[in-house]
């Protein structure tokens, strides 16, 4: 198939042997809530981060600091080598962020917005780029509608070919697979496996665990804006599994560590924020 | 200039504008083509009548509307003082320089810099600023120096008042955890300012009142001459500018004269002096704003979401209650007497309770307070009869517009709909509950209005007119307000539409709201021409205005019954699975 081929072979910017991104003590203050406490862990090229966590835990936050979004209050982030605060404009270049409920210039085509992308981005040759991610999501033929005309699933496909076309260093999608139909789900995992394959990092998060199963090499559990667990999917069983075989189920594994974090909160153990390896935790960070 | 803004963002601006004109004329219905027909006619007749006005009639022949460069400055300067003093305290200026949720998603995480974030938000504001220069230099076409002038002031005015808005919102949002105490600070002492100018307005309007009076007896009977004199002694301009020269109030307005002085400026040197001293000082809030650029993109981005969310639940309807209404709640009559519709007719009313205690007390508070205000003289009964005129004066308003923009209604319950379809009701009285609040609410402010206007002049009112009579003009009000709500509910239901637009000005609904509108006093008109005629029928027989006053009032409950059952209709058909306005 030549326009997944023309898609996937493209390799993302960042040079072999740096971090997809690195992130270190990172905190995030309002006035009143501290929404992410310290958060440590990396993301090499070609790994697939799973990002999980109860509603308000802070992963969302966490994905709107490293876009460049929201300001961290403490900390730091740095994308394909870029350090976010110091070289933001180099670090925003690397990073491709598609929200949950992405939100589209409603007036703009589809095309309009891809141009802008290309634009902002300084890209070259992006039309065959774009053009096969359109064909591969089923969008070709709304390539000239605007997109207050699209249903929410292709306004959630825009947004991650807006990304995809970009071919990043790293992309974080949050709850990639809301909206889609289930030939789009396909595709979406397709598609991330073909960027982790062509060397993106990826880190995305999702309350629907089969998903992250089936994509993910690592696993990164948030609650209450603590770290709870990051290392690889294995790991997490062997730490959190209800079975001795290390073959429990990721839901059994999720309910174990958001509980038993519940509980490490109130006595404040360090053991259970520690990251599992070193394998995975290339930076040694992770402690909250 | 790409050292202002990365040349993307020059081309996202252009797209978005192209988009929008697009959008203008997009032919998704007919509805929708006609009203953008009708809306751009309208608008160019406005351009017509403003631009054509002055050449036709000749700059400021008309006696009443002669201005002095002076009278400009004055005025000018007060409108925008005003307009920043608003901005400053309620804190506008900081929503204005929000980021669209598309912004949000794809400029913010963008790669740019802060600084270069800042200027794309600022030259967006500037651009919406070219507009507002437009409508000022064509609205004040006829007082100001010169349509280049007024529109260059116009700009940097707005401008002007948005970048100190903002900064006042940075300064707070640096102040750390005394964000709180510096902002009430500044806003209360701007309060201050405003309400000592205010006052010696206040003053003023009170020496003219008592000049006027004085001019009208010293002037004889005569009634031109009388109101000549009254006339010369208000002189609203010699008054303003009398205030304008006190101390106090020329060093709180200062900041605004030179944007006066600009709109009045009629020569080039002038403009050029001028505009450059309002450049200066938009220049400087700029420069303020992007020295502050860390605090500025945090706050853009807390106040863009809690924007776009208070925009999508009043493009929706849907209110933030308050605190006062939460309370008022629990006040809110059981309604058992309407059986199962009563939770469809409570959910309006609790929702509304604190208009349904205020609004009566406003309406109220017209004819009482105007009674008292212009009472300068112990035997005259003038008080009493301006404030009975000013309240049945202002019913027909109350009448008329109070139900329209209450929307406590079918209009306001447009994503509602399908569920209201699914309840266990007949479409009657289904629409007897929806109507219940809005006929409730106006009802008891017309009763208030026209009670108090009827107190306040009731010797007078007594004297020329039987109780029996004015009885009939208290029944007649409900019944008239049904017959308003029910047009409004039957049109909006036959063509829906949003009270707010999700996606800012649209000459196609424009042009469908005038074209509404029409239809609304046409359907009115026409809906209460039997009652009338037949009364006066019945009057030109019997010679009697009560039995003329029960022939309407019978004739017209019947329009409202029908009116009810028409929305009942209108609802029965309207289609949940149309095309619903965005």
């Amino acid at each position: 198939m030549s326009d997944e081929s023309t898609a996937a072979t493209h390799v993302p910017m960042t040079s072999s042997g740096t971090l997809a991104l690195d992130v270190n003590g990172l905190v995030k203050s309002y006035a009143t809530l501290t929404a992410v406490r310290g958060l440590g862990f990396s993301v090499k090229p070609g790994q697939v981060l799973a990002m999980v966590g109860p509603n308000g835990a802070g992963k969302t936050t966490t994905m709107r600091c490293i876009a460049g979004i929201l300001p961290a209050t403490r900390g730091t982030i740095a994308v394909g080598g870029f350090d976010l605060e110091k070289q933001p404009v180099e670090a925003k270049r690397r990073v491709a962020y598609v929200p949950d409920d992405p939100k589209l210039f409603d007036n703009l085509t589809v095309w309009e917005h891809l141009e802008f992308i290309a634009a902002a981005y300084e890209l070259k040759q992006w039309q065959p780029i774009a053009d096969s991610w359109l064909e591969r999501f089923e969008l070709t033929p709304k390539r000239d509608t605007p997109t207050s005309e699209l249903s929410r699933g292709m306004r959630q496909k825009i947004a991650v070919i807006a990304a995809y076309v970009r071919e990043p260093a790293f992309i974080m999608l949050d709850e990639p697979m809301t909206g889609l139909d289930p030939r789009g789900i396909r595709t979406m995992k397709d598609s991330i496996r073909e960027r982790s394959r062509a060397g993106a990092g990826v880190m995305l998060s999702s309350h629907l665990l089969a998903l992250v199963e089936d994509l993910c090499d690592a696993l990164l559990i948030m609650h209450k804006g603590q770290l709870v667990f990051f290392g690889t999917v294995m790991e997490a069983r062997e730490r959190f599994g209800v079975s001795q075989t290390g073959d429990s189920s990721l839901e059994d594994v999720f309910f174990r560590a958001t509980e038993g974090a519940a509980n490490a909160t109130a006595i404040a153990s360090v053991d259970v924020l520690t990251p599992a390896s070193d394998a995975t935790n290339t930076t040694g960070g992770g402690n909250a | 200039m790409n050292l202002l803004v990365h040349k993307s963002m020059w081309l996202l601006i252009w797209l978005r504008f192209k988009g929008w004109l697009r959008a203008q004329f997009s032919g998704k219905s007919v509805m929708r083509l006609v009203g953008a027909v009708v809306g751009a006619v309208v608008f160019l007749l406005w351009m017509l009548n403003a631009v054509m006005w002055p050449v036709l009639t000749g700059r400021r022949s008309s006696k009443l509307l002669t201005t002095t460069p002076e009278d400009v400055i004055n005025f000018a300067s007060l409108g925008l003082g005003a307009i920043t003093a608003m901005t400053l305290i309620f804190g506008g200026g900081t929503k204005l320089m929000t980021f669209r949720p598309a912004e949000l998603d794809f400029v913010v995480p963008g790669p740019y810099s802060p600084r270069t974030l800042i200027n794309y938000k600022l030259l967006t504001l500037f651009a919406s600023g070219l507009f507002s220069g437009i409508f000022y230099s064509i609205f004040f076409a006829r007082h100001t120096g010169h349509f280049v002038s007024a529109f260059v002031a116009g700009v940097l005015a707005t401008l002007f008042a948005t970048l100190a808005g903002i900064t006042l919102g940075l300064v707070g949002e640096i102040s750390g955890s005394r964000k709180l105490l510096v902002l009430g600070v500044a806003r209360g002492a701007i309060a201050a300012g405003v309400a000592w100018i205010v006052y010696r307005f206040v003053i003023a309007a009170r020496e003219a009142q008592v000049a006027a009076v004085q001019a009208a007896e010293a002037a004889g009977t005569d009634g031109a001459k009388r109101l000549e004199a009254m006339n010369g002694a208000i002189s609203v301009r010699t008054r303003v500018a009398g205030v304008m020269e006190e101390t106090i109030v020329s060093v709180l307005t200062l900041p605004f004269r030179p944007f006066g002085n600009l709109f009045a400026a009629s020569t080039f040197a002038q403009a050029c002096l001028w505009a450059s001293v309002c450049v200066i000082m938009v220049v400087a809030l700029w420069s303020a704003i992007v020295f502050m650029q860390r605090a500025w993109q945090e706050m853009a981005v807390r106040v863009s979401e809690q924007t776009a969310k208070a925009a999508e639940k009043m493009v929706k309807g849907t209110r933030e209650r308050g605190t006062l209404s939460k309370r008022l709640a629990a006040f809110a009559p059981q309604l058992q007497w309407m059986g199962p519709t009563r939770a469809i007719a409570r959910r309006h009313l609790t929702a509304s309770m604190p208009m349904v205690i205020f609004a009566p007390l406003l309406g109220a508070m017209v004819p009482l307070a105007l009674s008292y205000m212009v009472r300068t003289s112990e035997d005259t009964q003038a008080p009493a009869i301006i404030g009975a005129i000013a309240g049945f004066g202002m019913l027909p308003a109350v009448i008329f517009i109070a139900p329209a923009l209450l929307r406590m209604d079918f209009r306001n319950d447009l994503d509602h709909i399908e569920t209201l379809k699914t309840l266990p009701f007949s479409a009657t009285r289904l629409v007897s509950a929806q109507l219940f609040t809005p006929l409730l609410v106006s009802t008891l402010m017309a009763w208030a209005l026209a009670g108090a206007a009827m107190f306040v002049g009731r010797e007078a009112i007594l004297k020329h007119i039987d109780l029996g009579v004015v009885v009939l003009v208290f029944a007649a009000m409900p019944i008239i307000i049904l017959i308003v709500l029910c047009i409004d509910n039957a049109l909006f239901l036959l063509v829906p539409e949003r009270p707010m637009q999700a996606k800012g000005v649209n000459v196609a609904v424009t042009g469908k709201r005038v074209l509404t509108m029409a239809a609304r006093l046409l359907t009115f008109g026409i809906t209460l021409a039997p009652a009338a005629l037949l009364a006066w029928l019945v009057y030109f027989f019997s010679d009697s205005l009560f039995a003329a006053g029960v022939t309407a009032l019978v004739i017209a409950g019947g329009a409202a019954i029908a009116g009810v059952l028409l929305v009942a209709w209108t609802f029965r058909r309207f289609d949940v699975s149309r095309d619903m306005p965005e």
